[in-house]
């Protein structure tokens, strides 16, 4: 017996021969095998004669020995697939529409999205050297904690060059500015004037069309042009050393740009020569911060390398001035490719975008994707009893389950790819509304290769996300079960789809409550008493307008009836409020930082705040111009004084004031920034540094108003260009992100409930068709058509509710989130649950009643007729 | 038309299976050749071989008896066709003639 045992070779061993041989040649082969087996136990012993087998079985993994893979035509069977995919299809209109139509949105929407996306997260990745590039930014703490700064002074960069050899290879700046340009006899204002070192385009990658980079900013008054003021300056013209006035100075065009990248935080219009700065006394202030410093390191230099000599190199340059001024400072690096998303920067201009906006983006958008592809599971699956029928003749026929897998994955993959045309189509019908949306062009990131590729694999992955839970269900039926009728999965699958349905709802509900919230809140945010009245004021921006003709300009608005009141001012409410270290009678010793507005007279009295304590600026005082100060109850709430106690109090800007100021009154507190933050302590004083003049009109013709003003400006300043806005129309800009949110989010609401819609819709005719005979069996028993209405519809209010249920405390979550953006904000309350809750039932309801009111009134004769 | 091509080692084999005509299988043939040329083969080399003289028609084959020390497994016999034969006679023909007209001297040394 034992013996015997030795005589069989190790099983695995044959079925790996059994997996990989021919089978044709199997018997001969193991034959063989065993054969010679039976010598080697004898000759070697069964351990050894064990692994001579093993080898020698594996040595038949040749050529001629493999299985040949054998399957009669495989185009015919694809061919049959293709054939019922589309046979499907047609006889099932109903449901093919509503997954064509479900899908085509879902892709549509996902692909903008994608678009979107890809867009934001490639902000300044078009630089070669952009792994190496950093910006060196500024870094302090306070009581609110750490700050950053993006701007720093101009000495930071020479410095660094000087000290940090082999480091730091290239340190270059960049200032941004604004101003009138004048060539022969046209001017502009352009808020794009820029200027930066000669090295610019040996660290940054903006090419150049005319010009040498190399050179190009190197004369003291060069200036480089994008393509796009090349032409609105010179027409048709060569541009190349033609002479542009700027701020009384002349800059010869010395190179052309390509107009600056969508995708670019750098944005310029002209780049003038940072050498006119270079005899200036402010160009060695290390307090001067206005400039971006950007440094290249080093060929493989880390970050770190540099960022951990920063303390010594503040100290050697700053460390004096900051014990002096009892202040700390930190510097540090910021890679590139950080600046566009990084959030907590303060003053940072040009773009930025907002990450957490990115990513609930393309979550909504592979949500709305996953509800299309849920409809189409669905669907699929409430037919399985229909289709188990056809599951269970092919499988009698020979059918393998793959092969039915297969069939299905087609019918599915077939589905996407028409969706997926029937989206390009869409997509690019809408472009122009979309891009409007989000106000870039985008442009499509790919070429014809990957464009196809990217396709390809979209229709792929929505063909499997969509088809292959049906697939997999449907391909198990047992043929006698299915060709019985008997569909046992039954129960599985209508619980499955249950599920799905409420998680459809689920995401439209949140995006309801996300739309009302939102839509609440700008509503809140537009009908806020905000303590100032920003009605028929009209605002005209002076920048960089001597003085003498900005009085001027005022002094010829008031000689007009239909005007009000003027007054020139630093910054309007909403708009620039600098912050300035105050000296304060009481708060000797601390360090206090006030906002500031510089203004006239006339400020209080234009925007009608509320003195509180103590008198406006007058002019019957002589010294009120230079020696008196309004302050904010916030102020005064901050130095511990009742708003009576303050007038009198001495206080002096540290930076600005010669002699200390009395405050000689108080102003109710109203919200001169943005409803985002809260008011903090404010300091108003008479001071020349205007930046805009608000002109309060008198209700009635607006037209003639504004006709009226620029023609004051135009005596008054003779060039200047005029342009105006109004202070409410500015302020609403303040929320112009939360008004392209609120857009968006309708929109995915609205998509996201429809498609859900459709699903439902295709489950209710199912259901109703499904229930045809219990239907009218009950309708001839004496049902009503209100209790048939609601036998079929019951269940699918139950799901909506379940929805609301799950979706509530997600959505209070999430929007609380959004609402502490703001400091003053609407609580979220139950009502917003309650209507996002009737919306998405009425939705349901209309939908559902629509095929439940046609089977309920559907003469009972019809469906009881044929059995 | 050019003549199939009879590599060495497919040679060998050929003789093997009309050496051991009428009980030419796999095995027989791998002892076959280990006992005339020393030559140690695997048996998936032998088997290979086989189907590639068969697949240039020097060889047939059917398939014998079942045997219990092969696990019940038939045996498959190999003969040669008379394209094998010929191409044998050829092959060993055009070696005597070459051997005919080398000069004593040339190959005076032999094995022992």
């Amino acid at each position: 017996m034992k013996q015997e045992e030795h005589h069989t070779p190790p099983g695995w061993a044959d079925r790996l021969l059994e997996s990989f041989c021919a089978a044709h040649l199997l018997e001969e082969v193991q034959g063989d095998l065993q054969e010679l087996y039976g010598k080697w136990v004898k000759k070697h012993g069964v351990r050894k004669a064990r692994w001579l087998y093993i080898m020698h079985a594996i040595k038949f993994f040749r050529p001629y020995a493999l299985k040949r893979i054998t399957v009669n035509n495989p185009t015919d069977m694809f061919k049959n697939y293709f054939i019922i995919a589309i046979r499907n299809l047609l006889s099932k209109k109903v449901y093919s529409i509503i997954n064509i139509a479900g899908l085509s949105i879902g892709i549509t929407c996902c692909i903008f999205i994608f678009l979107y996306v890809h867009h934001e997260l490639s902000y300044d990745n078009f630089h070669e050297q952009g792994d190496r590039i950093y910006r060196v930014i500024r870094a302090y703490q306070d009581k609110d904690g750490e700050h950053l700064v993006g701007i720093t002074s101009p000495p930071f960069a020479v410095a660094l060059v000087n000290d940090f050899p082999g480091i730091v290879a290239e340190a270059t700046r960049f200032y941004e500015d604004n101003g009138l340009v004048t060539y022969e006899e046209t001017s502009f204002v352009e808020k794009k004037f820029c200027f930066a070192d000669a090295n610019f385009f040996q660290v940054f990658s903006f090419p150049l069309i005319q010009g040498n980079p190399e050179t190009a900013l190197s004369g003291k008054h060069s200036v480089v042009i994008t393509q796009e003021m090349t032409k609105k300056y010179f027409g048709n013209e060569d541009p190349m050393g033609r002479v542009l006035e700027y701020d009384g100075n002349q800059f010869t065009v010395t190179g052309v740009l390509r107009d600056t990248p969508k995708n670019s935080t750098l944005t310029f219009d002209f780049i003038a020569s940072m050498r006119l700065f270079e005899d200036r006394d402010f160009f060695k202030n290390w307090w001067l911060n206005a400039f971006q410093t950007y440094v290249l390191l080093g060929e493989k230099v880390k970050p770190e390398t540099l960022q951990t000599q920063f303390p010594n190199f503040i100290e050697k340059y700053m460390g004096n001035d900051l014990r002096e001024k009892g202040l700390q400072l930190q510097a540090k690096l910021q890679p590139i490719s950080a600046i566009y998303f990084q959030s907590n920067m303060e003053f940072e201009s040009g773009r930025r975008g907002n990450q957490q906006f990115v990513y609930i983006f393309a979550l909504i958008a592979l949500f709305i994707l996953v509800i299309a592809c849920i409809n189409f599971m669905n669907m699929a699956t409430a037919q399985s009893a229909k289709r188990s029928l056809e599951v269970g003749v092919r499988k009698t026929l020979g059918a393998m389950r793959s092969n039915l897998v297969f069939q299905f994955i087609t019918e599915s993959l077939g589905l996407a790819f028409i969706s997926t045309i029937v989206a390009i189509v869409l997509i690019i019908i809408l472009q122009l509304y979309f891009n409007q949306l989000v106000e870039t062009t985008f442009t499509w990131p790919f070429g014809i290769v990957k464009t196809v590729a990217f396709f390809l694999i979209f229709v792929i992955a929505v063909g499997l996300l969509a088809g292959s839970y049906p697939a997999l269900v449907l391909s198990a039926f047992r043929p006698i079960a299915a060709l019985k009728g008997k569909s046992r999965s039954g129960r599985q699958t209508v619980g499955l789809r249950q599920g799905l349905v409420v998680f459809q709802f689920f995401i439209s509900i949140v995006l309801i409550i996300a739309t009302l919230v939102i839509t609440r809140q700008i509503e809140f945010v537009s009908n806020k008493k905000l303590g100032y009245d920003k009605d028929h004021i009209m605002l005209v921006p002076v920048n960089n307008l001597d003085m003498d003709k900005v009085e001027l300009f005022k002094d010829e608005l008031r000689q007009n009836v239909q005007i009000q009141h003027v007054s020139s001012m630093s910054g309007e409410p909403g708009g620039f409020h600098d912050s300035y270290s105050f000296e304060i009678e009481g708060h000797q010793d601390e360090a206090i930082d006030l906002r500031t507005v510089f203004t006239d007279h006339d400020y209080v009295k234009i925007l009608g705040l509320k003195i509180v304590a103590g008198r406006n600026f007058s002019r019957n005082f002589s010294t009120d111009e230079k020696e008196t100060i309004i302050i904010n109850e916030a102020a005064t709430r901050f130095l511990g004084w009742q708003p009576e106690e303050a007038i009198g109090k001495e206080i002096q800007n540290k930076f600005l004031d010669s002699i200390p100021k009395r405050v000689i009154g108080v102003v109710a507190d109203y919200n001169y920034a943005s409803l985002h933050s809260t008011i903090d302590p404010l300091a108003i004083a008479i001071g020349n540094d205007h930046r805009v003049v608000a002109i309060k009109l008198a209700p009635g013709n607006t037209k003639e108003a504004v006709a009226m003003v620029e023609d004051a400006w135009q005596k008054a300043t003779e060039q200047y260009p005029f342009a105006y806005n109004f202070l409410d129309q500015e302020y609403d800009n303040l929320y112009k992100a939360e008004q392209k949110q609120r857009i968006l989010f309708r929109l995915f609401a609205i998509l996201a409930i429809f498609i859900a819609c459709l699903g439902l819709f295709g489950l209710v005719t199912f259901t109703a068709e499904q229930r045809t005979k219990e239907i009218g069996i009950r309708k001839v028993l004496g049902a009503s058509v209100l209790e048939l209405v609601h036998l079929i519809s019951k269940d699918f209010t139950r799901l909506v509710f379940l929805a609301l249920l799950v979706a509530t405390p997600v959505a209070y979550w999430a929007m609380n989130r959004w609402l502490n953006n703001f400091a003053y904000h609407i609580d979220v309350g139950i009502g917003v649950f309650v209507v996002a809750g009737l919306i998405a039932l009425a939705i349901a309801w209309f939908t559902v009643s629509f095929q439940s009111i046609k089977a309920a009134i559907a003469n009972p004769v019809d469906s009881l007729r044929n059995e | 038309m050019r003549k199939t091509y009879l590599g060495e080692f497919e040679e060998v084999v050929l003789l093997t299976v009309a050496l051991r005509f009428e009980q030419a299988y796999g095995v027989a043939i791998q002892e076959a050749i280990q006992e005339q040329t020393g030559r140690s083969i695997s048996i998936s080399a032998v088997h290979a071989t086989l189907h590639r003289l068969q697949d240039k028609g020097f060889v047939n084959s059917f398939m014998g008896g079942a045997t219990a020390e092969r696990g019940g497994r038939r045996k498959r016999f190999f003969t040669v066709t008379p394209a094998g034969s010929r191409a044998l006679h050829e092959i060993k023909e055009q070696r005597e003639q070459i051997w005919q007209q080398i000069p004593a001297k040339a190959l005076q040394w032999k094995v022992l």
